[in-house]
């Protein structure tokens, strides 16, 4: 009688094999799909709030919202057989994943920051979860203002049940100092994740990449490079995670182990190019460039290497740098003004134009110590 | 002017069992651990000095049980006494080593109140090999209280602890537990640990542990080791292979598994330091990959975390992880040019930590990728058997997507690879890094439509009403009728639809029910791909019988339902899910057969 019960869970057993990315997100999909054939409504929403879960890791932020939107209008339906409560701790991710999306313009965003405010006074939850994420959102806009607004009423607002953890707050302050460039309150803020104090690996991986460029610029590549070993492997497997990877390409070059950091580009420049978040690709991009950079300052005119279809120089194995740094560098700044445009600033292309400046911070370390 | 923290002994004994000890059963852990440490200390003043312990129980009618742990190690003077036993947290060993000791196993001197957990009164009676030293009594409560006294008498040098069974911990008490818990926790130690009670006495550790013994032959050898796995976890494993690494001083035993592993299953390891049991539960021990294998490992040279669960996690670990997953490698590879027989058992069970491995090490990559299996739509079959027969690599990139063509493309005799599984993707764009003139296709499910033989002009022009009732009919479900012919013939339409078809479905079932505001970012979100106006398709085979029926029919109505009742199916066929139109469109579909079936009886 109850057989999608069955294959709905045993989706989800095959699902739970696999790790995080999107053969992941299509099993669940598929028990999605089973639950409404069934029009099991309840065991629907169930399998959907799994989903929203399984798409964060995935970095599919459009099926997120997709199915968050689902959720939300089956609440607003029936509140009482759908209370908010079981879908508000998921609203941060969806609403906080908007500025990825460059054709959601700016008033819609805002709209839907007021929405989760909306939302969340109506069950009378704290708003500090809002203001760490719309801290986040401003970073990811490059909107100084709004960032330093953002964080001002974060520490002003109480922490209840829905308000996030320790670790999360501090994994996030981490980005903020480094938007800030405030170096020395980016390392404390990290600091009890690479030294394990606190546990998190999630954070950990972010915290290991977020640290190479401040310790490099403090002249420790030394210790940094502990952290480069470390925290890529905790990075490398999952696509969410580009923004990071790229950190450590950098680090490689800016260390002179080019043929490690190539290595690394030629793995990583094809997710970087397929994912659907334009935002990590523009970040990726961006934070890959000291690596031609250093290349060309080493007198390399040519390097091989397996490159992606899209690259317009994939004729032979061995590709000219200029022309490399010339494709991603365009690809990025098309990117970095299409964010900008939608935010109504400079801040990418300013990144850009900037990122040369981090061939200040070269000092050689090998990677094995 | 220094004042003492009054501390609740009960409370931090409490806060032990409950925080940092897995059971009260850890209490031998501490007495071995107690007296391994007092034989190597005196080992250092007397190197050829051997070194015994033992446990001993006392079982009086009609009083608590007693144990008595003895050791013959360095002992303790008066004054080691007060210092070491009656400040918490305090311990002779790191005075003697510096702050962070390598060379005992014990770091943080809070071990003797483990014996509280069993027992109301701990009673220690110990003599130094110091010359001259008396031996001395230190009787201790839960209560922070405690009595020190010299006691006359000739002792020998070593140490004694008494504990009286409390009446919640009397399973303690009793030989056949003590012993599994001296075996569990001390088995691997190097000094004969004698456990007795009345006329009943063993050597717990007599066997050692067999990767250090020597065998006649790798056959044998190996045989031993799978005993042992037996004895130790009640499995049969599929084979057993010695591990080393000089990082971390480490030696043992990989077992691999006898059923399959899931990737994200926590592994437990058991892990003794310096031969004492640390854990049953250490997880950072081996590379992820390595999820086949259970391992028991000892280590002399790594650093255990406070709740002694696992090693903290250094860059020695981190070397050690490395040399143990080379070990592992070793045996793969020994698998793969000496083994076929074991290699093939192996890649039955555990060819997804294969592909885990393969997809992040280019060198096994190449030595192992044709041996891994893949899904087909001609049945499972390694990479290399799929070579041989068919060449060229083609794989869909989902299951959903495999799903939707793998009838038809099997009819076709076209193999396509399912790639929707973890890796799989990875390992297969891979392959032409390894095969020289190897290509790779990635087949979405409405391409394979593409490659149809098309209709001749006569055929479509026959068709026109049924093409535009269909269009009509499957317009408001955003699909797309085509009209090809392909094989199976038995196959009347062919449902499919691409991994932004998926996502467009979804988001149009959300839209529907969402309000304007949200309904409005997903306007904006949907302008983002170049959207086409239908989702899917719906191919009719123009080979099959019934479609060439459907063809000559002139009623718009009749047709019109044929082509719901077909479009649901092959929706079904496709192994897709019916959203609540789809599902009306079936209900309704069936009770007019229904009727249609009765009105003709009648």
């Amino acid at each position: 009688m109850n057989d999608h019960y069955e294959h709905v869970n045993r989706l989800m057993v095959e699902a739970s094999q696999l790790s995080d990315g999107p053969a992941k997100v299509v099993l669940v999909e598929m028990a999605v799909g089973i639950a409404d054939s069934h029009q099991d409504l309840d065991l629907a929403f169930e399998v959907r709030k799994i989903l929203l879960g399984t798409c964060l890791s995935a970095d599919n932020s459009a099926l997120m919202l997709v199915t968050f939107t689902w959720c939300l209008a089956q609440h607003d339906r029936n509140p009482e057989r759908f209370p908010l409560e079981r879908i508000l701790f998921e609203f941060r991710w969806v609403v906080s994943s908007l500025p990825t999306f460059p054709e959601i313009t700016l008033a819609k965003i805002r709209e839907m920051q007021a929405e989760m405010v909306r939302r969340y006074e109506s069950v009378g939850v704290s708003l500090r979860s809002y203001w760490l994420m719309s801290r986040k959102m401003a970073v990811d806009m490059g909107d100084a203002k709004a960032a330093n607004k953002a964080s001002r009423e974060l520490h002003n607002s109480p922490t209840d049940w829905l308000a996030d953890g320790h670790e999360t707050e501090l994994g996030f302050e981490i980005t903020f100092r480094l938007f800030r460039e405030e170096f020395d309150l980016a390392l404390k803020a990290a600091w009890p994740f690479v030294m394990r104090e606190v546990y998190s690996p999630h954070f950990e991986g972010q915290a290991c990449a977020d640290v190479l460029f401040p310790l490099l610029r403090e002249n420790r590549a030394k210790e940094a490079m502990r952290f480069h070993r470390r925290g890529y492997k905790l990075r490398s497997k999952n696509i969410r995670h580009l923004d990071s990877i790229a950190k450590h390409i950098a680090f490689l070059a800016l260390t002179d182990n080019l043929a490690r950091s190539v290595r690394l580009l030629e793995r990583h420049l094809p997710e970087a190019m397929q994912t659907s978040n334009a935002y990590n690709r523009l970040r990726f991009l961006i934070d890959v460039l000291p690596l031609l950079d250093r290349l060309t300052k080493s007198g390399k005119e040519t390097i091989k290497l397996r490159l992606p279809m899209e690259c317009p120089v994939t004729d032979s194995a061995r590709h000219s740098v200029v022309e490399l740094h010339k494709w991603i560098h365009t690809i990025a700044g098309e990117l970095a003004q299409t964010f900008d445009s939608r935010n109504g600033n400079t801040y990418y292309s300013g990144r850009l134009a900037g990122i040369g400046q981090m061939q200040r911070w070269f000092s050689p370390c090998p990677v094995a110590q | 002017m220094g004042h003492k923290f009054q501390i609740h002994l009960r409370g931090i004994i409490d806060l032990l069992s409950k925080h940092l000890y897995s059971g009260p059963e850890v209490f031998v852990r501490e007495l071995l651990q107690n007296g391994v440490d007092a034989i190597r200390a005196r080992q250092k003043v007397e190197p050829e000095f051997a070194g015994s312990l033992s446990l001993e129980l006392h079982t009086p009618k009609g009083k608590p049980a007693t144990l008595v742990a003895t050791d013959d190690g360095i002992g303790l003077t008066e004054e080691e006494v007060h210092k070491f036993l009656a400040t918490i947290g305090e311990s002779s060993k790191r005075m003697a080593e510096g702050d962070r000791p390598t060379d005992f196993i014990g770091q943080f001197g809070v071990g003797i109140l483990s014996c509280f957990l069993v027992s109301d009164e701990i009673v220690v009676i110990s003599r130094s090999v110091k010359e001259g030293s008396p031996a001395v009594e230190w009787r201790a409560k839960p209560d922070g209280t405690y009595d020190v006294r010299t006691l006359t008498g000739d002792l020998s040098p070593g140490t004694q602890v008494i504990l009286t069974a409390r009446e919640d911990a009397e399973e303690f008490f009793k030989f056949e537990r003590l012993s599994e818990l001296v075996k569990h926790f001390g088995g691997m130690l190097p000094y004969p640990i004698k456990v007795s009670s009345g006329k009943r006495n063993e050597i717990a550790n007599e066997r050692g542990v067999p990767w250090r013994q020597e065998f006649s032959s790798e056959k044998e050898r190996t045989r031993s080791l799978l005993m042992f796995g037996r004895e130790a976890f009640g499995l049969d494993f599929l084979d057993a292979l010695p591990l080393r690494s000089k990082a971390g001083d480490i030696d043992g035993v990989a077992f691999i598994l006898p059923h399959e592993a899931s990737l994200t299953a926590r592994r437990a390891h058991r892990v003794y330091l310096k031969n004492m049991l640390l854990s049953e539960s250490a997880d950072n021990l081996l590379p992820d990959w390595a999820f086949f294998v259970k391992a028991v490992v000892n280590a002399n040279d790594l650093r255990p975390t406070a709740s002694r669960e696992t090693f903290y996690d250094d860059d020695k670990l981190a070397a050690a992880r490395d040399s143990l997953g080379d070990c592992l490698r070793a045996y793969l590879v020994n698998l793969a040019e000496k083994r076929p027989e074991k290699l093939e058992k192996f890649i039955d069970l555990h060819h997804r930590a294969l592909k885990a491995l393969a997809a992040e090490d280019d060198e096994f990559y190449r030595l192992f990728i044709d041996y891994l299996p893949f899904e087909t739509t001609h049945g499972r079959m390694s990479l290399g058997e799929y070579r041989r027969e068919h060449g060229n690599l083609l794989f869909t990139p989902t299951v959903d997507q495999f799903r939707q063509i793998a009838r038809v493309a099997s009819a076709q005799g076209r193999c396509v690879i399912n790639a929707g599984y973890s890796y799989d993707h990875e390992l297969l764009t891979k392959a032409p890094e390894v095969f020289d003139d190897l290509t790779v296709e990635e087949l979405d499910a409405t391409e394979i439509v593409q490659s149809f033989e098309d209709v001749s002009l006569e055929e479509q022009e026959s068709a026109h009403l049924l093409m535009t009732v269909a269009e009509s009919a499957l317009k408001s479900f955003r699909c797309e009728p085509e009209l090809k012919k392909f094989k199976p013939n038995e196959l009347p339409a062919l449902f499919s639809t691409s991994k932004d078809g998926r996502f467009f479905r979804s988001l149009e079932q959300s839209k529907e029910i969402a309000d304007p505001l949200w309904g409005g970012v997903l306007d904006q979100l949907g302008k983002r791909e170049k959207r086409a106006s239908a989702h899917s398709q719906l191919c009719f085979n123009f080979e099959n019988p019934l479609v060439r029926r459907l063809v000559s029919l002139t009623k718009k109505p009749l047709i019109r339902r044929s082509v719901e009742m077909l479009y649901v199916q092959s929706l079904l066929l496709a192994h897709q899910p019916l959203n609540a139109k789809e599902m009306g469109l079936l209900n309704d579909g069936l009770l007019a057969l229904i009727e249609f079936g009765m009105a003709n009886e009648e």
